[in-house]
């Protein structure tokens, strides 16, 4: 019982909630590396950034002396991908006007 | 483990569950529409998250920013880009094994540092002198910002800040004196008096009931490692400022209990030991108007400049076609 209480998340919850945040970075990483089709990229990197403010509001809640600025900073980081990811799309709906898709291997008018 | 303790475990491995599967399915799914609503799994869990750690406000701007506007634009370009027919196999992948070996190593790098760093705990203990012994108190709670008034020589945290009423006291000792068995909290609360003559503010101090009473009585228990422990739990303050005394009681009880904290002891009889805050939205606010002022703006000017940008990029040529 008492190495059960090792992975409960009210016992040790920064623990817990690093490991969750870890996969779903390893996840959005994954994406990033194999996928060809630019909205899918973008989606990897929407969990890159949800598994970084995960950690931010983690470090804040649970570590002594943080005091608020992780819960602040994740704010920024929610405008900043919201602005990256209007951007990235009108992007991708430009490549798509001008090749007919949006695979990422596809938009190589600029490679020297 | 109380009932409630259970519940919160749980709720949170479910949707730790969801989170994970959620990625997974971003990851690993042939179909670009079925990634998008997995994702949209993952951003709930998200804010499920940050509802379990009290982030409310964060939790909030999770589920309008994130599944209300960004996963909406990401779905609406699917939509833009595919046509319905081309959906089901929409979402190739290549270079699959040397990507998963390469996620996996670093996947495993960043449990072995998270399992075996050493993270410090969120009750921050303050040597303080007991005659005849050397006892600990502390205050735990959430979002931590105090200061240790032990800078000042008092030894007590001071100006720390409990979100939703919710923390708790401790006091910890190796050793006792002889004949001592229990911690007796007292937990005062004030509000601010305007008054009509000084500038400064005066503080009118209300004792707040603790268990019903004015006081609260915590027997000392043993517990491995730390020695003999006394903790009162602090559920359901009101919002406010606070300050707070601990003093030891003996068996005797004509022996006076010995005072190891004493009421403001930060100083000033004004000071305050801690304060309550109803939920992380004001500190949040009073944060973005005074010292994150500047990366506010910054921020509200890059908004406007992508704002432009988008509509730039996605607009028609016309001029072209005549």
């Amino acid at each position: 019982m008492n190495d059960l209480h090792q992975f409960m998340f009210t016992r040790r919850p920064l623990e817990t909630l690093l490991v969750v945040s870890a996969i779903i970075f390893v996840a959005g990483l994954y994406t990033i590396m194999t996928r060809k089709n630019a909205v899918s990229i973008l989606m990897g990197v929407e969990l890159v950034l949800n598994a970084a403010n995960i950690n931010f509001v983690a470090f804040a809640t649970f570590v002594p002396r943080a005091g608020l600025h992780g819960s602040v900073f994740v704010l920024f980081v929610i405008v900043l991908a919201a602005a990256e990811a209007a951007v990235a799309l009108a992007i991708i709906i430009g490549i798509y006007q001008n090749f007919g898709r949006v695979d990422v291997d596809q938009a190589d008018v600029m490679k020297g | 483990m109380s009932s409630g303790e259970i519940v919160v475990n749980l709720l949170f491995y479910v949707f730790a569950i969801v989170a994970i599967g959620g990625a997974v399915a971003v990851a690993a799914s042939q179909n670009i529409v079925r990634s998008a609503f997995s994702l949209l799994a993952v951003l709930f869990s998200a804010a499920a998250f940050y509802a379990f750690m009290r982030a409310d406000f964060v939790f909030a701007a999770q589920v309008l920013i994130y599944v209300g506007g960004i996963l909406v634009l990401i779905i609406f370009a699917i939509m833009l880009t595919h046509r319905i027919t081309d959906v089901q196999v929409s979402n190739e992948s290549s270079h699959g094994p040397a990507s998963m070996f390469a996620c996996l190593c670093v996947l495993f790098s960043l449990v072995v540092v998270i399992a075996t760093y050493k993270w410090t705990r969120s009750e921050r203990p303050v040597d303080v002198t007991v005659p005849g012994t050397k006892a600990t108190v502390s205050l735990g709670m959430l979002q931590a910002d105090a200061q240790y008034a032990a800078d000042r020589g008092t030894g007590v945290p001071r100006d720390g800040m409990l979100i939703d009423g919710r923390g708790w006291l401790v006091v910890r000792a190796p050793d006792l004196p002889a004949g001592v068995v229990a911690a007796r909290f007292h937990v005062e609360g004030g509000t601010p008096v305007k008054e009509k003559e000084s500038a400064t503010k005066a503080w009118t101090w209300k004792t707040q009931p603790l268990r019903g009473a004015d006081h609260a009585d915590v027997v000392f228990d043993e517990r491995r490692g730390v020695g003999r422990e006394a903790r009162l739990e602090l559920t359901g303050l009101p919002a406010g400022r606070y300050r707070w005394g601990v003093s030891l009681v003996s068996e005797k009880s004509d022996v006076k209990p010995t005072e190891i904290a004493r009421f403001g002891a930060a100083g000033a009889g004004e000071a305050s030991d801690f304060r309550v805050e109803a939920g992380l939205s004001r500190p949040i606010g009073m944060a973005l108007m005074g010292p994150y002022l500047l990366p506010f703006e910054v921020v509200s000017v890059l908004l406007l400049a992508a704002l432009i940008g988008a509509a730039f990029l996605a607009r028609k040529e016309v001029k072209e076609q005549r």
